[in-house]
């Protein structure tokens, strides 16, 4: 397997042979428990990096085969669709308000099983929604991924500037690292 | 009327909430608008070096990460008591001015343009840029993408990064740019020019072109005689990255300049038991409530306010599109206002969409002035600074208003203290007040139009382009509008949802 920081990988241009995927830890660091995509992110390409170099001669895992590149982002709509093009597949990790469990709880979500609110603009009075602006991307015929995985933990809203997770949103963090893998594991699979 | 006083423990906050209380006569008492508030980041940031700042700030919101990345950078110029050589200045102005070009477009397409180009009473499912490029072609959305995909390379070469810049420190930059870069950056840039004026034309055929739409920009609903507040250059021209602020009187007279250091003699807060947000307005005028008008204290930050405030516009496209946004939409209304019969002052709030196009215009040529100046590739990018740093204050113009860093710190340049007036706390009251007007239109003695009530209060906030800050990436995207509508009593009498 191939891992690349998107700093030293364009996002356009230059053909990489291998399926790429994207995983973008999403949220605000400085936020609190928004900050929990940024870390699952960080704990997800260490333990790539790590497995990359105990594979052992003759071993085989299935995301060998893809270029995974790992980022981080504070953003939405456009600017976040416009970071995928290029993409076969990529995968989302982001703090999340349903409600419908209970704070720490893990969800894995294609995206587009998640609600879209934001079919006006008002999501952001700057913005679109993601699945607005990928389906604007798409209509515009750039390469955009086929599948978008969402996984998200529950967490209740914070306006508090912290750089420290909560410990129930701390305690998700390994098996969202695991879940991250595991769905990695699956779509380098699927786009072969 | 009866007031609705609600404990501070109990402060309302939230997305998008609009609250309205009713008068016993059933008639628009006040409006309240909730922005959700960051809070304690002041705070957050003491005890950190100062060069921390560019990058610190940038993640406040993913909205304008370029913004705060510039006055963070300046504000540790001034805290050092260092003065960048001149290509650091324009090289980061080089950015500042692909950012503009990138943030304008999308506001105009995505987010206000649609109100326009689709129509103000087309379903809200349709006023999006889908609608936009469904209605007007799939160039358009083209256009767009490209436009921001070329202001994202520019940040990229300068800023280091594509979305978060991280290459000013105090004294200037950490990286400069090749002439290879220079010529592809001088490239984009005409393309820029171009698509500026093209979003120009279009705005002229859609909006200008159309009675209905002239007759609600320059009608009464979306207007209010404010005070203006832009930077300006030396010429009294429009400028986003350094200056004086000039301030200007509903009449169009101006009342002052002031260096952004000293924003304190002129700027006050004023605080509400509703909000924790706090509401700025002109010091030397006073607050005198959510009133309009000479005698209130009441000011606005936006596109259309940067044109008010200065004398015109320093690029020769844009000028000439300044002063064609003046002869047409300066009445005869406007001018009886004044002592001498003459004004040059717009007050109509849909007009900003407009101001933002002869901005975005003046952002683009800028942007290749700056890319053929001859010091744009020196090396001579960074002074380092010499004296101990103390406390400075950094100001640019945000796409949504004038944006204040003013840092403290100790003699090793750790952070005691930190002040932040962003772009949309500069609107916060105008935004209220267009807000009460809108719902005045919809709701008179005890009958409310539902039909219609949200979208024109959307339409009221909009044309601010006003910041919600972290609520811009969060998954899955809820932002929905709240309207809740009080009697005198404080009883609710509706609630309006719009997952717009």
């Amino acid at each position: 397997m191939e891992i690349r920081s998107v700093s030293d990988s364009p996002l356009t241009g230059g053909v990489i042979p291998q399926p790429r995927i994207l995983i973008i830890g999403l949220g605000n660091p400085l936020l609190g428990d928004d900050g929990f995509g940024w870390r699952v992110a960080s704990h997800v390409e260490c333990a790539l990096q790590e497995q990359s170099k105990t594979v052992g001669e003759g071993e085989t895992h299935s995301s060998m085969v893809a270029a995974v590149e790992v980022e981080r982002l504070a953003v939405g709509g456009l600017r976040l669709m416009e970071q995928m093009i290029g993409y076969d597949a990529a995968i989302l990790i982001d703090a999340i308000t349903l409600g419908q469990q209970p704070i720490g709880s893990l969800y894995s979500y294609s995206l587009e099983s998640l609600p879209s609110y934001s079919v006006g603009h008002l999501y952001s009075a700057h913005d679109t929604s993601l699945q607005v602006a990928l389906e604007m991307g798409r209509n515009l015929v750039a390469k955009l991924p086929d599948a978008i995985w969402v996984i998200g933990v529950e967490v209740e809203p914070t306006f508090i500037f912290s750089e420290s997770l909560t410990p129930a949103i701390m305690a998700a963090v390994p098996c969202a690292v695991q879940l991250v893998i595991k769905k990695l594991d699956q779509i380098a699979e699927e786009v072969l | 009327m009866q007031r609705i006083t609600i404990d501070p423990i109990t402060r309302l906050e939230g997305h998008g909430k609009v609250e309205i209380f009713l008068n016993e006569a059933g008639d628009v008492a006040n409006a309240y608008f909730q922005i959700p508030e960051l809070r304690g980041f002041e705070r957050f940031c003491v005890g950190r070096p100062v060069e921390e700042m560019p990058i610190l700030t940038n993640r406040i919101c993913g909205v304008c990460p370029e913004a705060h990345h510039m006055a963070a950078a300046k504000a540790g110029d001034a805290v050092y008591h260092v003065d960048p050589p001149p290509t650091a200045k324009k090289l980061r102005e080089l950015l500042y001015s692909a950012f503009y070009v990138t943030d304008h477009t999308t506001h105009f397409y995505a987010l206000g343009g649609p109100d326009f180009i689709m129509g103000p009473t087309a379903p809200v499912a349709e006023r999006n840029i889908l609608g936009v490029i469904h209605k007007v072609g799939l160039e358009i959305g083209s256009k767009v993408i490209q436009a921001r995909k070329y202001g994202h390379t520019v940040i990229e070469m300068i800023g280091g990064r594509k979305v978060h810049p991280c290459t000013s420190i105090p004294g200037g930059l950490t990286k400069g740019i090749t002439e290879e870069q220079r010529k592809e950056i001088e490239q984009m840039g005409h393309w820029a020019v171009e698509f500026a004026q093209f979003s120009l034309k279009l705005f002229d055929d859609i909006v200008l072109g159309n009675q209905a739409y002239v007759d609600l920009v320059v009608g009464d609903t979306y207007s209010h005689r404010t005070y203006y507040m832009g930077m300006v250059d030396a010429k009294k021209h429009v400028n986003f990255y350094d200056g004086q602020i000039s301030l200007v009187a509903p009449d169009g007279e101006r009342i002052g300049m002031y260096d952004p250091h000293d924003y304190t003699d002129w700027i006050a807060e004023h605080v509400e038991p509703w909000t924790y947000l706090k509401f700025p307005y002109l010091k030397k005028i006073g607050w005198k409530g959510f009133v309009d008008g000479k005698d209130s204290g009441v000011y606005c930050a936006t596109p259309l306010s940067r044109l008010n405030a200065a004398d015109g516009m320093a690029t020769p496209r844009a000028q000439e599109e300044y002063e064609r946004f003046y002869a047409t939409l300066v009445t005869e209304e406007a001018k009886r206002y004044t002592a001498t019969g003459d004004t040059k002052v717009v007050h109509h709030r849909l007009a900003t969409h407009w101001a933002r196009l002869v901005e975005l215009l003046y952002a683009a040529e800028r942007w290749v002035e700056l890319a053929t100046d001859p010091e744009i590739t020196s090396p001579q990018i960074h002074a380092v600074p010499q004296e101990a740093p103390t406390e400075g204050v950094g100001c640019v113009e945000a796409p949504r208003g004038t944006l204040t860093h003013h840092y403290w710190t100790d003699e090793r340049g750790i952070l005691t203290k930190v002040n932040l007036i962003v772009g949309t706390t500069n609107n916060y009251a105008p935004i209220t007040m267009s807000i009460k007007k809108a719902a005045q239109q919809l709701i008179q003695h005890g009958t409310v139009v539902t039909e219609g009530l949200l979208n024109q209060i959307e339409m009221a906030f909009r044309a601010y382009d006003p910041c919600f800050g972290c609520a811009t990436h969060s998954l899955p995207g809820q932002m929905p509008l709240e309207v809740i509508i009080r009697d005198a009593a404080g009883n609710t009498v509706d609630v309006l949802h719009q997952h717009c």
